[in-house]
């Protein structure tokens, strides 16, 4: 970016995230369908090898519901299967680089340190055979409060921060108290909650009673340290083009100053 | 006692030389999000613009060590080590061609500490 402004080229940039993925207690107001893709909703934090700019990695659950969730959410992770790549079983695989494996585990190091409590993971997960110098790591929810660094940082990793939060203004106070601002989910049968929150959340996509769909045609990027511009929707061309404004007179007379 | 914020390892010492030997003067600048997420990057000085949103944190090995005032906020009551590890990482900090990669671990600053660095 410093190096366009210096030709005032345009540009438009995209960055990283830590996005809120926000439960609200009502959706466990009945053992449905509803709640099960919201369970699936939290775990999504599980998929990231290395490297996911919206990965939902804050999770945020009312704290009426908090025991009773959080529990469905660590059976649901503890169910994940991590073997071979190419077994067809295998959910969650390795991380891209002995670098990122290496980053994650100094990651989970000081959030123990800062006084956050591993609910499940924690660890490597040793493989055997041709997998175990595998950079597997375990699937790990960490709980804490906001103001950790396992809160501020992208982790990058199958790694996801737990707090819990009062009621809607406390959820959006602790949604909005992050650098970054690219996506955010919002889980809720309150027809109202699905509407204000979202538009509360500073972030550049909020994903409402779903996580991770990228249409082609949708808007996006962040806002804050997450960047500036959007990108897909067809509002993105106007980075792209100039605008141009022709001025034509049709009087053949002058002004009649001189 | 003087306290510090940043120390770095022997390991990672030695790649700074290596670095040196090829590009001269070095600054480090502590990422925040994206790509490459929270990794310090190196890049040769003046290659990257800083201004007064940049604080020094300390010096490595004669090396300044810059982070963003923001992102400083939220990791003012830790210590930061550099230390290296094998595999090559996808940024633009000068150590990736080595195939080596510089990284962070922290603790948290001691009562001691954290009374005298964020006084």
């Amino acid at each position: 970016m410093q190096y366009a402004s210096k030709n005032i080229n345009p540009v438009t940039m995209e960055l990283g995230g830590k996005s809120p993925n926000i439960f609200f207690n009502s959706v466990m107001d009945a053992d449905d369908a509803f709640l099960d893709k919201a369970i699936e909703g939290a775990v999504l934090f599980a998929f990231n090898q290395g490297e996911v700019c919206t990965c939902p990695s804050r999770l945020l659950v009312q704290e009426d519901i908090y025991d009773a969730f959080i529990e469905k959410v660590i059976a649901r992770t503890n169910a994940i299967v991590q073997t071979n790549p190419y077994d067809s079983s295998c959910m969650v695989g390795a991380q891209a680089s002995n670098d990122q494996y290496e980053k994650i585990l100094a990651y989970i190091k000081i959030g123990k340190e800062e006084g956050a409590k591993v609910l499940t993971g924690g660890k490597a997960c040793k493989l055997d055979g041709e997998f175990a110098n595998g950079f597997y790591i375990q699937p790990t929810i960490l709980e804490g409060h906001n103001k950790m660094r396992i809160f501020q940082e992208e982790i990058f990793g199958p790694v996801v921060s737990v707090t819990k939060f009062k009621d809607e203004a406390d959820a959006i106070a602790i949604a909005n108290d992050t650098l970054y601002g690219l996506g955010a989910g919002v889980w809720t049968r309150d027809a109202h909650q699905l509407y204000q929150i979202p538009r509360a959340i500073k972030a550049g996509r909020v994903w409402v009673n779903c996580y991770h769909a990228y249409p082609a045609h949708a808007p996006f990027g962040g806002y804050k340290k997450s960047g500036f511009g959007r990108e897909n929707h067809l509002m993105m061309m106007n980075h792209y083009r100039q605008t141009k404004n022709m001025l034509i007179s049709y009087d053949k007379n002058k002004l009649g100053f001189f | 006692m003087e306290y510090k914020r940043v120390a770095i390892t022997d390991k990672a010492i030695e790649v700074l030389n290596q670095l040196r030997e090829k590009h001269g003067e070095l600054i480090f600048h502590q990422s925040g999000g994206c790509c490459d997420g929270s990794a310090p990057m190196i890049f040769e000085e003046g290659d990257m613009y800083l201004d007064d949103s940049d604080i020094l944190l300390g010096q490595l090995d004669g090396i300044n060590y810059y982070m963003n005032q923001d992102q400083f906020e939220y990791w003012k009551h830790t210590h930061l080590t550099v230390d290296i590890t094998e595999g090559r990482g996808s940024s633009f900090s000068l150590e990736i061609p080595l195939g080596v990669r510089f990284i962070i671990r922290s603790r948290l600053l001691t009562d001691q500490e954290n009374a005298e660095l964020n006084k």
